[in-house]
């Protein structure tokens, strides 16, 4: 089965709000708000390329592990301002709040890179905990947007223009 | 590549925060490099003491959204990491 963005998010909050939470604590927890996202855009474009029933399949986890860090930055990087540069699909009633997920998207890419790997930053149980937030709105966005809007992104997620 | 003045960046930023009704005591930014290699722009919320409670959600997000939105606008080529922390209250 793939990861549950909802646990995810859950463990993100259990190690924000630890008593003494250390620097290993709001860190993993950073990053694994980025993963919720992550893994919910995977299941996502594999459940539109082969529907919901088939996740244990070959071919479900072929789409779902198609798609890399790099190529999800780059498309949410695309969608950075009101008129987006060069892509393939743009939606008839525009990319809404999927413009909105694309941008807190590559932030929490970002913020979880530096989480990650950035030894000369410190994270507080504040900033934490509104990252952990800012990826449940990010999903919850996703989640409201049109079935046309979202089509369009996971397709461009999963195609490369040529 | 085109960038704006840390003074037009911190102005924006204050703009989104205030339309968005977060409280922030100062904007603090600095030079950065995004995980492609590409230089980028840290851009700090610093939040007034207890406030971050209530960014929690929408607020919060929205505003990322936005200055993420309007840099890009403006031609603003570097990619804005956008980052909060609360002010510490001043002992009494």
């Amino acid at each position: 089965m793939p990861l549950d963005p909802k646990e995810l998010l859950l463990h993100s909050d259990a190690l924000a709000a630890k008593a003494g939470a250390t620097q290993a604590d709001l860190r993993r927890a950073i990053s694994a708000a980025y993963y919720a996202i992550f893994h919910f855009v995977l299941a996502a474009a594999a459940n539109m390329a082969l529907g919901t029933s088939s996740p244990s399949t070959p071919g479900y986890g072929l789409v779902y592990r198609s798609i890399d860090h790099s190529r999800l930055r780059g498309l949410c990087d695309q969608l950075r301002g009101t008129k987006p540069g060069n892509v393939a699909i743009t939606p008839t009633v525009g990319f809404g709040r999927i413009a909105d997920f694309a941008r807190l998207t590559v932030n929490l890419y970002e913020y979880r890179i530096l989480a990650d790997y950035e030894p000369s930053r410190d994270f507080t149980v504040d900033e934490t905990k509104v990252a952990i937030s800012d990826a449940r709105e990010a999903i919850a966005w996703f989640q409201a947007s049109a079935e046309e809007q979202q089509k369009a992104f996971l397709t461009m997620l999963l195609f490369r223009q040529r | 590549m085109s960038t704006l003045s840390d003074q037009e960046v911190v102005k924006i930023a204050k703009g989104v925060a205030a339309a968005n009704n977060v409280s922030v005591d100062q904007v603090l930014t600095a030079p950065a490099w995004d995980s492609t290699g590409a230089s980028a722009i840290e851009i700090k919320y610093v939040l007034t003491p207890g406030s971050s409670a209530a960014i929690m959600g929408e607020r919060s997000a929205l505003t990322v959204s936005q200055l993420i939105q309007q840099l890009a606008d403006r031609g603003e080529e570097r990619f804005p990491i956008v980052r909060y922390e609360e002010k510490v209250a001043a002992r009494s």
